[in-house]
């Protein structure tokens, strides 16, 4: 088959043009019709055993399930003629005949589709007199905990953790009204995917301990933005209240993560409120952060002033979004330091992992190493970052600026041993470090969920971080901090927006070829010329 | 998986060359598992967990997946079930000639409900799907056994028989 065919068929006496072969749910759903469904889910493979699917073929005996049923030439669908809504009301009653309803204390409240489904294509009311079937809540592995009495028996979890995860820890046990998920005994869910199954069991049948009556969905705020826990990039949302980060789940990028995120970069996100967050400003014995641009202006270029450009050193991190790596190049260059005294830092690589379903984890564990190197040039890491600690050994470099934004991977001996013996040192700093000298000026870092900005993964996909939640005490940002020192310095007016920052940088960084903020959107831009 | 259990179980050498036998004839070697189920109840008398590993092993399948398959027929004699296992075919036909009478003369007279077995460990009473015996419904299935056309006098009488 070289050349897809079409074939031609009517959707409630409308006529449609669709694929050959394509199932008529996605043809629905394209169209914008509502054909609910459970256990058809994009990224999986299509079972069609729950039958909330159902539509009227006119000529077929019954009604057919969507999720299961390919286009054919001439076919006539009906979505919402009485016989399809009656099959889908039918259908519903007898997946509520054994449901616990125990919505007011389950986690999936507010975002179940048995609920919405429920309210959409059900009945208002129960016939049900018999006693309800009772099956086991327990612990399934990895955190992830099973509410037998919910689950409806899709499915979809068995076959993720067989097709996609490659393990295959789940199945279904029993049959018939008594068929349940479990795992078998000696053999929990262990796969690195496992949290998953949360996100796309359709119902408070999977929850993650995590999770476990944290908040109810419908309070929480839900920001867009990108995994930094490895260079793969996945495209999450980080979901929050109260400026905390409560879950991170995963969100659908074609060319990047299919449904799915891995176990880590859905559960580290502790350490944003972690015990060792790093929180004190000390830049001055007065002054607060408020202060900071104008001082921190005026210490640096005292600094060049007094013994040169060439006696200031940076060293920047994988972490960084694009924006703050090219405020942070425009101060140096404001202030005429040269390149070759701007390094970075990167976190030590891990393993790389890649599972049946395609889905891989990066070995490289920094979200924006490819945009270091667009921005500060790729010897950043290597050998400038070499000969900059080497240069910090003799006298003539008196100001060194770190910063220490790396989760769980504080700086190397020998860069603190620098820090604490400059004429002034600042770190930026993430997590905690009692090694760090009390001559040391401080500033804290800004984490991943905190950030607005762009970063480039692996393949050269340049992506939109947004920041979900706020830095603790009114704390400046990295990057508007560097704009504000900016406009200090006498180079700009004011700041400027994210959109404005982005738009300016694409346009004199070469490896961003001049993107727009606007063409980057949701998902991302690959700057590779890759397929989009 | 590292940390999974070790398999303790083996198949014996003739079973081993009837599953290559079997392997030959399908397709490929998921679909060899009910007749390798089958096997396993034959060499060790039921199905156990470690049964399930072995076979599960053998075939190059999650033990979830055999589990799953295992548990979704009710014809497997499992691990704990009595002497003589009682199977009732509560299926349409059957259901039609009054199996649920015989089902409940069974819970009353041995004290268990199906799916139990009785504290001597003599008999395990099990509600199951079609034993393809419609014609001659209601059946009871006991170990390799049909019992058909049975009316409750008959049962009575086969129970006692059974208990010797
Ligand atoms: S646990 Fe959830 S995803 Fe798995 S079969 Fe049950 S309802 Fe479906
Ligand atoms: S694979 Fe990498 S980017 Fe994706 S969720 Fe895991 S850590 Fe985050
Ligand atoms: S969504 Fe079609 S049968 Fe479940």
């Amino acid at each position: 088959m070289t050349e897809k065919q079409t074939v031609n068929l009517t959707i409630n006496g409308e006529e449609v043009e669709a694929p050959a072969g394509e199932m008529l749910i996605k043809v629905c759903h394209d169209r914008g019709l509502d054909v609910p469904f459970f256990c058809y889910h994009p990224g999986l493979v299509p079972e069609g055993n729950c039958r909330m699917c159902l539509v009227e073929v006119v000529k077929a005996p019954k009604p057919m399930p969507a999720c299961t049923t390919p286009v054919t030439e001439g076919m006539e669908i009906e979505t919402h003629s009485e016989p399809a809504k009656a099959a889908r009301s039918d259908v519903l009653e007898f997946m509520l005949a054994n449901h616990p309803l125990d919505c007011p204390i389950c986690d999936k409240s507010g975002e179940c589709m048995l609920q919405d489904n429920s309210y959409a294509h059900g009945n208002d009311a129960s016939r049900m007199v018999d006693v309800k079937q009772l099956k086991p809540t327990k612990e399934l592995g990895n955190g992830v905990r099973l509410w037998g009495n919910r689950c409806i028996s899709c499915t979809r979890c068995v076959r993720f953790c067989s097709d996609i995860a490659g393990s295959g820890e789940l199945t279904m046990v029993n049959r018939g009204d008594r068929s349940v998920v479990d795992a078998f005994p000696g053999y929990p869910l262990q796969n690195p995917l496992s949290g998953n199954v949360v996100d796309i069991c359709p119902v408070g049948a999977l929850i993650s301990e995590d999770f476990l009556y944290q908040a109810r969905v419908w309070y929480e705020k839900k920001t867009d933005s990108v995994c930094h826990e490895c260079s793969r990039g996945c495209n999450v949302e980080i979901q929050t209240l109260h400026n905390e980060v409560k879950r991170i789940v995963a969100r659908h990028n074609d060319s990047v993560n299919d449904y799915w995120i891995c176990d880590h970069g859905r559960y580290t996100y502790d350490y944003v409120l972690g015990p060792e967050r790093a929180l004190e400003y000390r830049l001055d014995d007065s002054s607060g952060p408020a202060d900071a641009p104008a001082l921190l202006a005026r210490k640096l270029k005292s600094l060049v002033d007094e013994h040169g450009a060439d006696s200031l050193g940076v060293l920047a991190s994988a972490f960084m979004s694009n924006e703050t790596l090219y405020l942070l190049g425009s101060v140096l260059k404001e202030l005429d330091v040269p390149v070759e005294n701007i390094a970075a830092c990167a976190r030590a690589d891990g393993k790389e992992e890649t599972f049946k379903g395609g889905f891989k984890i990066s070995a490289d564990r920094n979200p924006n190493r490819r945009g270091v190197e667009a921005i500060l040039g790729p010897s950043a890491f290597s050998s400038r970052a070499e000969g900059l600690l080497e240069k910090s050994k003799g006298p003539g470099l008196r100001g060194l600026v770190l910063v220490s934004d790396l989760p769980g991977q504080p700086l190397p001996a020998e860069w603190i041993e620098a820090l604490n013996s400059a004429d002034f040192g600042l770190v930026f700093l993430l997590e905690n470090d009692s090694r760090i000298g009390e001559e040391v000026s401080l500033i804290p870092a800004t984490a991943f969920s905190e950030r607005d900005g762009s970063i480039i993964n692996e393949d050269g996909r340049i992506q939109l971080v947004q920041a979900a939640t706020q830095l603790p005490r009114g704390a400046l940002r990295l990057d508007d901090l560097l704009q504000d020192v900016l406009v200090e310095l006498g180079a700009r007016e004011g700041r400027i927006s994210q959109r404005g920052l982005f738009d300016e940088m694409a346009a004199i960084i070469p490896a961003l070829k001049g993107a727009r903020h606007a063409e980057v959107g949701k998902t991302g831009l690959s700057l590779d010329g890759g397929e989009e | 998986m590292s940390d999974a259990p070790a398999v303790k179980k083996k198949f014996s050498e003739k079973g081993l060359e009837f599953i290559d036998w079997l392997l030959g004839r399908y397709p490929n070697k998921q679909a060899a598992l009910l007749p390798v189920l089958r096997l396993a109840e034959e060499e060790f008398g039921n199905i156990d967990n470690d049964s399930v590993m072995l076979v599960a092993e053998t075939l190059e399948l999650s033990p979830g997946y055999v589990w799953g398959v295992l548990t979704f027929y009710t014809h497997y004699r499992r691990e704990g079930d009595g002497k003589y296992l009682l199977q009732v075919c509560s299926t349409l036909p059957c259901a039609l000639r009054g199996c649920r009478d015989i089902q409940h003369r069974l819970e009353e007279k041995l004290g268990i409900e199906a799916g139990e077995t009785t504290e001597d460990g003599l008999f395990t009473l099990k509600k199951v799907e079609c034993l393809g015996s419609c014609d001659t419904a209601p059946v009871v299935q006991v170990n390799e056994k049909y019992h058909e056309n049975l009316d409750i006098e008959e049962l009575d009488k086969l129970l006692e028989t059974l208990r010797g």
